[in-house]
This record gives structure tokens, C-alpha cells and sequence, in this order.
């Protein structure tokens, strides 16, 4: 058993007592973190330069999208 | 015994191929200059930037191997497409992606020289050629070899398992597929890659959909899958530990799968998926070839959504495998039996070009990429020579034509080797180095201080750290050092990744710290938060 073999060992202890439920929150909360972040973005880096200004337009829309469809698969599964 | 292909199998074969052949020469009329060739002319559309996107991140190997995988160890494969990709394309389509596209650069490495200097840029293009030289041999010769033994296309004697194709010797397989894509992409560059992707996109899906319907109905639905699954990992006992897992996302630290949830999230999520959708050139480069900044992002956006699909198309059909066909002893074999099972004749032909699109989309990016990189990153580089002429375009397809020859050289080298691991040998170097690229990338965007001695040698390092760590899990050293392993999972790749990362890091810190700064007027342009303030 080598130092680095000693601090391996130790890492792998504490993850070891995490809990999956825990795991699981750390999946779902850098998910929501990120729709969160979305949500705030400024509308001058979601909305096109020019031309349509429809709602589906809004990039900030589809990103959370795909966001949603990733927290409920991540909180289903 | 399956009834045979069919002639509509073999209608939809060729109209896929030529139809892929036609729009590849026709793009490739328009291409007159250097930027048309490497970057489309900035010309491409959201939707097909994010297709292509899609398309080139799923190779043949993944239609059937991650079916495979999941059959093996679970829906836990499904990370790799979902908390391993949507989070790191939303990141890069508001952060990095419209930066990279402001700067106009051609390639990740070219970005990097202008923050760092010409050694970073070398040493990282030099890892991306190496790899991507290599990784097209690979993807050939893993996909032909799949194909063998799997799909029953049994390129040697002409039987097809329980489908049958005119049959050809393996090598000759793998140069015909070799030839087609080559040609198209040496035709029209970027832009002929990216609209073929469409199309294989479109094909890709749709014949990996033929299998998931016409499982699931075979099943009875979702909630039986699920329950039949619980079934039998119920009567299994503990004699298959591992079923128990088939249904779970996030598995335990000491799983028998090589996914635990440590590696998942900090390996996959944290590093290895960002610096695959914001570092490595043969994704980045479609969107640099947006025309506009706005569709460069919405590319990408529209990328993640379509992302959520595909472990459902290909994924999943592992699991109806696992309850339909319980005693495959070969999981890369699951797919294509589970296919053989339950598609009627006419829509076997759909599944296998569903399979042929799949290997060619991603062969054309990284064709067009690895020759991207030698011609921008060296050729262009070192010559002087501007990127906006007819010469470049010509060195391009010269370029392309000779990194097909190499990959069908590689690849059929490749057959004469004994033994299976090569192909996760080739996945184990791509996180070699992708953990310190990234460590790279994000200093020279988010910290003024990074420097380019810094960054060169905390690459060196950082890269240098995941060869040894990968040495010294061999079982061969260990056994000559009489150490125990220092990973407990199989193939502990996300591991080397993690590591590799946070010793670029450390170094990249220490090394730019004792040495002096770059220049804050040269460098101000390229920092993500200085350039914004400044927008």
C-alpha cells in the first residue's frame, strides 16, 4: 500500500458515505442550477439579432426545455 | 432462421447511399475558398449545425454498443448521453461557443494560440491529430468488426447470419465504407459533412425507433419493461448482483459497472462532456461554421433537446433485449439480435442503414476535423499561407484523401491484431488528455494570470499523469510491484480524467504564478469576462 494507494483508499471511504439519495441531489441540483442560470440570463444572448421575436425564437425557452426533460429523468430514474 | 434481406432492404440501402453521395458532391460545387472548405463559409444553419451535432457524437459502435452496454450493465449507460452532454452543450452554447465564434478562429488550438502562445496550440493539436488519426482507424475497424460479429453482416463468407448481404471480405468492407465518405467529404469539406449528417441523422433515428417500437409493443409498454425487469433481477438472487442496477441512473460507489456515481458526475459531468463539447475540434468546428453567433448558440440548444432522445433509441432496446433475449452471451450481440427478431422484412435494410449512418457521420467530422487541424494548425500555421485561398482547398482534400488512406491502413492493420481491447485502449486515450485540454481552455478564459509556460506545462503534466496512472493499473505492473490496483472499478477512465484535471490545475497555477504574466492588452480580447464587460 503505497501513499497514493492511502489517499485513494481515504477519498473512496468518504464517497462511500454519501448516501445515494444524496448523490441523487447533487445530480438534481447542478440540473436546477443550471435552469436557474438559464432563467437569468440577459435577453440580448437568448433572443435573435434580428428577425422573428416569437416566443420559440427565445433560445432561453428550449434550453430550459431540455433542462426540464433532464430533471425529471434524473429525479424518475 | 430469419427470412433474408429483401429488395426492399436493399432499396433502402442504396437509396440511402446515394442519396448521401448526390448532396455531398452538390455541396461540394460551392466550395471555393479555404474558409468554405474548413468552415463552411459561415454559412450553416442552427438546425443542421445541431443535428450534425448529434450525429457525429453517435458512431456505428454506439448504436450497437451502447444497446450492448445497457443490456450489460444498465440504463446507467444512459448518463454518457444524458448528464454527460445537455449540461455541457447548454454551458457552451451561452459561454464558450459565441465566444470562440466572435474570435473567428478555425480551430480550438488556433484559440489557444492566441491566448497562450504557439507551444500550447502545438502540443494540443498535436494530441487531437494523434488522436483523431487513430480514432478514424479505429471507427472503421471497430464498426466493421461489430458488423461481423454482431449484425451478421459476415463480410468473409457471405453469410449474413439470419440476414444476408452480398458479402465481401472485412478489409474490403471497411474501404468501400472508407472510399464513400471520403469521397463526399473531400468533395464539399464542412458543409458537405454537415448536411450528410442531416440525413444520417434523420436515418439514424429513425431506424433505431424501429427497434424500440417494435420492442416495446413486443413487451407490453414502459411499465412492463420495467416490472419484467424487476422480475428478474428479483428471481436472480445474488448470483447477478448487477441486474438489480438495470433500472438505476446513479449507482453506488462500489458498483460492479464501471459507471459508479462519483466517476458519473465528477469525471463525466465536470470534465470529461464539457471538454468534449467545448474542446474537441470535430464538435466545436460546426458551430464555429454557423453564420451567425445566434445560430452557432441556438445550434447547440437545439443539440441538448435532441440529446434527451437518443438514450431512448438506443439504450433502451438493451434493456427489451435483456427481457426478450435473456441468454445472449455476447452483449455487442444483443442489438442486432433483438433487431433480427422483431423487424419484418423491408425494415431490416432501415436498421442497417441506420447503422452505416451512424459510422459515416462520424467518420466525415472527424475526417474533416483531424484534416482541419494539420492544414490550420500546422500547414497554414508554418507556411504563412492565408486560409482564404483556392491552394488551401486543395491541400484540404489532399490532406482528407490521405487521412482516409492512413485510417484504412490503420484499420486494416487493426484486424490482424490479436485481441478485443483495442478499441477501449483508443476510448481510454481520448481521457488522457481531454481533462488537461480542458484545464487549459478554462484558465486561458477565466484567469488573466494563466500564462503560457503555465499552461504548456500543466498540460505536459497533466497529460503525462494520465499515461502513468493508466500504467500503473496494468495488471502486469501491478503484479511486478506488487501493488493493489489503484482504481476499484473496471475501465476507471473518468478517474484518469478527474486526476489528469486537477493536476493541470495545480501545475497551471504554480508554474503561471512563479513566472511572468502575459501581456493584459493582448490577452484582454480573448478573456471571457473582460470581453463581455466590454460587449
Amino acid at each position: 500500500m503505497t501513499p497514493i494507494h492511502a489517499f485513494g483508499e481515504f477519498v473512496r471511504r468518504i464517497f462511500m458515505a454519501v448516501p445515494l439519495g444524496a448523490a441523487r441531489g447533487l445530480f438534481l441540483g447542478l440540473l436546477v442550477g443550471l435552469f436557474v442560470w438559464v432563467l437569468t440570463l440577459p435577453a440580448e444572448s437568448t433572443w435573435p439579432d434580428t428577425g422573428s421575436r416569437g416566443p420559440t425564437a427565445n433560445l432561453k425557452v428550449w434550453a430550459c426545455v431540455a433542462l426540464a426533460i433532464q430533471i425529471a429523468i434524473y429525479a424518475w430514474l | 432462421m430469419r427470412d433474408p434481406l429483401g429488395l426492399v432492404d436493399y432499396v433502402v440501402l442504396f437509396a440511402y447511399l446515394a442519396g448521401t453521395l448526390w448532396l455531398g458532391f452538390r455541396i461540394g460545387r460551392r466550395v471555393a475558398t479555404g474558409r468554405d472548405f474548413f468552415l463552411a463559409g459561415r454559412s450553416l444553419p442552427w438546425w443542421a449545425v445541431g443535428m450534425s451535432l448529434v450525429a457525429t457524437d453517435i458512431g456505428g459502435t454506439d448504436v450497437i454498443g451502447v444497446g450492448g452496454a445497457a443490456y450489460r450493465h444498465g440504463l446507467a449507460v444512459a448518463n454518457f448521453e444524458w448528464i454527460g452532454c445537455v449540461p455541457a452543450m447548454i454551458v457552451g452554447a451561452f459561454v464558450f461557443i459565441p465566444h470562440f465564434w466572435r474570435s473567428g478562429v478555425a480551430t480550438i488550438p488556433e484559440f489557444l494560440e492566441r491566448r497562450y502562445g504557439v507551444g500550447v496550440r502545438s502540443a494540443v493539436a498535436l494530441c487531437w491529430l494523434t488522436f483523431m488519426g487513430c480514432n478514424l482507424g479505429i471507427m472503421l475497424f471497430a464498426s466493421a468488426k461489430m458488423a461481423h460479429a454482431s449484425l451478421g453482416l459476415d463480410f468473409r463468407d457471405v453469410a449474413i447470419g439470419d440476414m444476408r448481404l452480398a458479402g465481401c471480405e472485412l478489409p474490403v468492407a471497411i474501404v468501400a465504407v472508407a472510399l464513400v465518405t471520403g469521397a463526399y467529404t473531400m468533395a464539399g469539406g464542412l458543409a458537405a459533412v454537415v448536411y450528410t449528417d442531416v440525413l444520417q441523422c434523420a436515418v439514424m433515428i429513425g431506424g433505431c425507433l424501429l427497434v424500440l417500437v417494435f420492442g416495446l409493443a413486443e413487451v407490453g409498454g414502459i411499465g412492463a419493461l420495467s416490472e419484467r425487469i424487476a422480475e428478474r433481477a428479483a428471481g436472480s438472487g445474488a448470483a447477478v448482483p448487477p441486474l438489480i442496477e438495470h433500472n438505476e441512473l446513479i449507482l453506488p460507489v462500489d458498483t460492479a459497472t464501471p459507471f459508479p456515481w462519483t466517476g458519473v458526475f465528477f469525471g463525466l459531468a465536470l470534465i470529461l462532456s464539457p471538454a468534449y463539447w467545448i474542446g474537441n475540434q470535430a464538435i466545436v468546428q460546426r458551430a464555429l461554421g454557423a453564420r451567425s453567433e445566434f445560430e452557432a448558440k441556438a445550434s447547440y440548444v437545439w443539440g441538448a433537446v435532441l440529446k434527451n432522445v437518443i438514450p431512448v433509441i438506443v439504450a433502451v432496446p438493451g434493456l427489451i433485449a435483456m427481457v426478450l433475449l435473456p441468454d445472449v452471451a455476447d452483449a455487442d450481440q444483443a442489438i442486432p439480435l433483438l433487431a433480427n427478431r422483431l423487424l419484418p422484412q423491408g425494415m431490416r435494410g432501415m436498421f442497417l442503414a441506420a447503422f452505416l449512418a451512424a459510422l459515416m457521420s462520424s467518420v466525415d467530422s472527424y475526417l474533416n476535423s483531424a484534416c482541419t487541424i494539420f492544414v490550420n494548425d500546422f500547414y497554414l500555421r508554418f507556411t504563412g499561407k492565408p486560409i482564404e485561398g483556392r491552394g488551401a482547398v486543395w491541400v484540404g482534400r489532399a490532406t482528407t484523401g490521405a487521412m482516409m488512406v492512413w485510417a484504412i491502413g490503420f484499420a486494416v492493420a487493426c484486424t490482424r491484431l490479436q485481441g478485443s481491447g483495442i478499441y477501449g485502449v483508443f476510448q481510454t486515450l481520448m481521457s488522457f488528455f481531454q481533462g488537461p485540454a480542458l484545464a487549459v481552455l478554462l484558465g486561458g478564459l477565466f484567469w488573466a494570470r494563466a500564462n503560457r509556460h503555465g499552461a504548456f506545462w500543466g498540460f505536459v503534466v497533466g497529460v503525462a499523469s494520465a499515461v502513468a496512472m493508466f500504467t500503473a493499473n496494468q495488471p502486469s505492473v501491478l503484479t511486478g510491484l506488487g501493488w493493489h490496483p489503484l482504481f476499484q472499478i473496471a475501465e476507471p477512465f473518468l478517474y484518469f480524467s478527474i486526476w489528469s484535471f486537477v493536476i493541470t490545475v495545480v501545475v497551471l497555477a504554480v508554474v503561471s504564478a512563479a513566472t511572468p504574466a502575459e501581456s493584459a492588452d493582448r490577452i484582454a480580447p480573448l478573456l471571457y469576462h473582460r470581453r463581455r464587460r466590454n460587449a
